[in-house]
């Protein structure tokens, strides 16, 4: 990763990072080891670097820099935190660049050849839920992005390690002990993160592209009774288009292709604070 | 004597351009996207047919309420029209609709 870089596979995107940060590349292995690795010479869609800025902070308070094509877009944060720096930075990347997609703040998973996306702003319990399902073995397209094809309206996977935070973390940990969940990085922007290994099924699929067949809209409360409530479809076209990160960017083009999402897709909200209870009331929406 | 007939309504409404409204309707309810000003707009079933009346050419509020119109009321026609009218000053604050002088 020092000299050549390494090109990373991820969803329909290739990476090349480069990195010299032992604990970062370390950490790349751990999360990134069951990912495709593109064999040079290839087009890298994102070229990013993670490295240590000079100056006197790299030997007091040393910190990491994300670079994309050699530019930093970030602050630097401190150097135990490069691979949230990484991931949330590609994350950026992607959310930045890849117009030839409309792009969803949502999580995205697959049961039965369709996708049910949880589009939601942070704090609604969206990477939780996700987690929760892949778990239960609903395949992971995306926690973050739910990426939809113009021109046929498919959803294309994204796996990519899901950030857990704060509570969610021991939430996960909890309700299920067949997850690998790595170190926590604590002080964040957003607190306490912690990262779960995307599973190998997940990983090997990442090219099969699904329809999309549910649009549910979660919200996390505390101890708040299940509950799951049909919207009409004209409330879920705004909420969806709110939601997007280049709806208007895209224009006429977001308009045709979130129509054509809502039209094909069973839509609701679902309010929940138990994890189980949401599962199976998803598994049966799925499944009826 | 005479009374002097009370001079109607000589303004006339227009959507900004043609061509740029695109629609998508769920039940009563339309999704709008204006490809001039890249606004989204969700409208009721009546503003859409209003919108769609201005689509086919400039009319005054006079002349849609009565394409429109269901009734027999010569009473229930004047609000309609009165209905139309403000609709319309509604859906110019919106940026779908102006005001042309003939």
């Amino acid at each position: 990763m020092a000299d050549r870089g390494l090109l990373l596979q991820t969803g329909p995107f290739t990476v090349r990072v480069h990195s010299n940060i032992n604990g970062f590349i370390r950490l790349m292995q751990q999360f990134y080891g069951q990912f495709p690795v593109v064999e040079a010479p290839a087009i890298a869609d994102f070229h990013v670097r993670v490295t240590r800025p000079g100056g006197i902070r790299r030997w007091w308070r040393p910190q990491v820099q994300f670079l994309l094509d050699g530019q930093s877009p970030f602050q630097p944060f401190q150097l135990s935190h490069a691979f949230p720096l990484f991931e949330w930075g590609l994350n950026w990347s992607i959310a930045m660049r890849a117009h030839q997609y409309l792009m969803l703040h949502s999580a995205a998973v697959e049961r039965g050849g369709k996708v049910l996306l949880l589009p939601a702003w942070p704090g609604c319990g969206k990477s939780t839920l996700c987690a929760a399902l892949v778990s239960r073995g609903w395949r992971l397209f995306s926690d973050e992005f739910g990426l939809v094809r113009v021109d046929d309206g498919q959803l294309v996977p994204l796996p990519r390690p899901t950030p857990l935070k704060n509570k969610s973390i021991d939430v996960i940990r909890e309700f299920t002990a067949d997850v690998e969940i790595g170190p926590a990085f604590h002080g964040t922007r957003k607190g306490t993160v912690a990262h779960l290994r995307t599973p190998d099924a997940s990983v090997v699929q990442a090219h099969i592209a699904a329809p999309p067949g549910w649009l549910v809209f979660p919200r996390y409360r505390v101890n708040a009774p299940l509950q799951m409530k049909p919207i009409a479809r004209p409330q879920a076209f705004l909420k969806l288009a709110n939601n997007s990160f280049n709806y208007r960017l895209l224009g006429l083009q977001g308009f045709r292709v979130v129509t054509r999402l809502v039209r094909n897709c069973d839509c609701y909200t679902l309010s929940y604070s138990d994890l189980d209870e949401a599962i199976d009331m998803l598994n049966r929406l799925v499944d009826t | 004597m005479e009374v002097p007939q009370q001079a109607k309504s000589t303004t006339g409404w227009k959507i900004l351009e043609e061509g740029v409204l695109h629609w998508e309707r769920w039940g009563q309810q339309y999704a709008l996207y204006d490809s001039l000003s890249g606004e989204t707009h969700l409208l009721p079933e009546f503003s859409a047919r209003v919108l769609q009346q201005l689509s086919v050419h400039p009319r005054t509020a006079e002349a849609i309420a009565m394409a429109l119109y269901e009734g027999s009321d010569e009473n229930s026609e004047r609000e309609y029209a009165e209905h139309v009218s403000q609709l319309l000053v509604q859906l110019q604050a919106a940026g779908l609709t102006e005001k042309i002088q003939s």
